[in-house]
């Protein structure tokens, strides 16, 4: 697992796939919970802690594939086995198409994003994610520069983080074609629309 | 209706376990070694759950990411520390070996090959009235339920004899895989004799599974004694214990393997009609399938024999697999002469 390489290749091959399939799980299989579509995708990830991923060539179908495994596996495991929802594991064809460019979030909209996700962050914690992300410090630098322990630094740089990946699972396909609509995610749980 | 509500609602389900991902991947990224007791805690949330893994490798996918955006926003502030020198002093960092657990399934192996062994006549020394021998044809999972309460469920092509009496519960099993849930008896043992070995249980689940020369035995409930079927003093080989699986080349020589109780489950994935797969070559997941169907799977190119295999399929299906695989392995799945064929998608 701790294998910098693999954590690159997941990052290029899988991670830019991810809000699709999400999106591809809300549209086709509606009897999952977002709870559920969550812990798909954990399950999804953990497959590729230790595969041999270096011969994946698509990584787009095999993230995919391995969801859809997965919900099989899951059918499997329920005691009584749904049909239906069996049927509508193997109605579920992976999309041949890739989403074309205006589908696809772009590069000026992803550093938007970031951006963002930087400006809504709490002071310190802002602070200690620009030295380590945009001045290349180490955290051990960090702590020095801003008198704290490390400690410190790995939380404000651990809260940082799951803001991000929070964000990213808000996004699918939809956020491309939307462009990039403002929002803070950090009000709307309070709020009940339907 | 809001994404964002659902994206809440997800927020706040899975928010601890992202959370501690999210620590754990910026802990990892430190130029400090992990304590012992740091690394005691990692495993342990490791093994608690595989989404933990997944949720980490994530988290630690991301936040490299975010170097390359990083890169892409360069706006001109002059790295301070170079770049190299960070990457150097992670690369110093002595890594932590985490999860042991995680790598066990890589061990395992799908052998190749038709199950359809003769076992050169091993033992069917009990023939007597009373015995029923069972066969299941090609791509046929058969259950059969036993006059003793236990269930036997046969894979494809097998074949098992069954022979009960007062004093003893036996089985020969002389081809094929069978799995086995038993009834408890302590008066009279259940005993499953495959080539070289007995297995022998008072109230357990457990398979055997022969291919070629090898027995291959798994046990998912309770405990089984190994015995050496060729001595003619039957000596105990060894107990195989739930959660384990032995593996019998020669009677002197049996491997036995921890494997995690998941993984346990995933072999015996055929008994659903399913077969899963956990990264084992496609060489041996083709092999798989095929001792399910008449209609075989061939793959034209070595170079994709050895390519992994994750997911679960329908055993029955090979043409659903194929279309899976290949789409997953960028490959292309060809009928053609009576078989489907894998090769390598064609260079564009």
């Amino acid at each position: 697992m701790d294998d910098p390489t693999r954590h690159h290749w997941v990052a290029s091959h899988i991670l830019p796939h991810e809000g699709e399939v999400r999106g591809w799980l809300r549209r086709r299989m509606r009897t999952l919970s977002p709870a559920d579509i969550d812990d798909l995708m954990q399950e999804a990830y953990s497959r590729l802690w230790s595969a041999e991923y270096r011969h994946v060539t698509n990584g787009r179908s095999y993230l995919f594939a391995v969801v859809r495994n997965l919900l099989l596996e899951q059918a499997r495991h329920a005691r009584i086995v749904p049909m239906v929802r069996l049927g509508e594991i193997d109605a579920l064809l992976i999309p041949t198409e890739e989403p074309g460019p205006d589908r696809r979030i772009s590069a000026r909209q992803e550093l938007e994003r970031l951006e963002r996700i930087v400006g809504d962050l709490p002071e310190q914690c802002r602070r200690a994610f620009q030295l380590q992300k945009f001045q290349n410090f180490s955290q051990r630098e960090i702590a020095q520069e801003m008198k704290i322990t490390e400690k410190t630094v790995e939380k404000h740089l651990a809260a940082a983080l799951v803001r991000v990946l929070g964000i990213l699972k808000e996004a699918d396909a939809d956020e491309a074609t939307h462009g990039t609509q403002p929002k803070s995610s950090t009000h709307d749980s309070e709020q009940s629309r339907d | 209706m809001g994404r964002n509500q659902r994206a809440a609602h997800m927020t706040q389900s899975n928010q601890g376990t992202d959370l501690k991902a999210a620590e754990w991947a910026v802990r990892l990224n430190s130029e400090r070694a992990l304590s012992a007791e740091e690394q005691r805690e990692l495993d342990q949330w490791l093994a608690t759950d595989t989404r933990h893994r997944g949720a980490l490798l994530r988290a630690r996918a991301v936040w490299a990411d975010l170097d390359r955006l990083a890169a892409m926003r360069g706006n001109g502030e002059a790295p301070r520390t170079p770049r190299e020198k960070h990457i150097d002093a992670l690369a110093a960092t002595a890594m932590p070996q985490v999860s042991q657990a995680a790598h066990s399934r890589r061990h395992f192996l799908i052998a190749a090959g038709l199950a359809g062994v003769s076992l050169g006549g091993a033992g069917l020394w009990w023939i007597e009235r009373g015995e029923r021998t069972y066969v299941s044809k090609l791509g046929e999972i058969r259950r059969v339920n036993l006059s003793d309460g236990s269930h036997m469920v046969l894979n494809t092509a097998s074949e098992a004899t069954v022979h009960f009496d007062k004093t003893r519960r036996e089985i020969e099993l002389a081809s094929g895989e069978g799995l086995f849930q038993v009834a408890k008896d302590p008066a009279r043992p259940f005993i499953v004799h495959a080539g070289s070995v007995s297995v022998r249980a008072v109230g357990t689940i457990f398979s055997v599974r022969t291919v070629d020369e090898r027995v291959d035995v798994t046990v998912t409930e309770g405990v089984v004694e190994l015995v050496d079927n060729s001595a003619s003093a039957g000596g105990l080989i060894r107990r195989v214990a739930a959660n384990e699986t032995a593996t019998v080349m020669d009677t002197r020589q049996v491997q036995v393997q921890n494997i995690r109780h998941d993984e346990a489950e995933r072999r015996l994935a055929w008994r659903d009609g399913m077969v899963d797969f956990a990264g084992e070559p496609l060489s041996s997941a083709v092999s798989e399938i095929n001792r399910h169907n008449h209609w075989h799977i061939v793959v034209d190119d070595p170079a994709l024999a050895s390519r992994p295999v994750v997911g679960l399929f329908k055993a029955n299906d090979p043409n659903g697999f194929a279309t899976t695989v290949a789409t997953a392995l960028g490959a292309r799945s060809v009928e053609q002469d009576d078989a489907i064929h894998l090769r390598l998608a064609a260079a564009p």
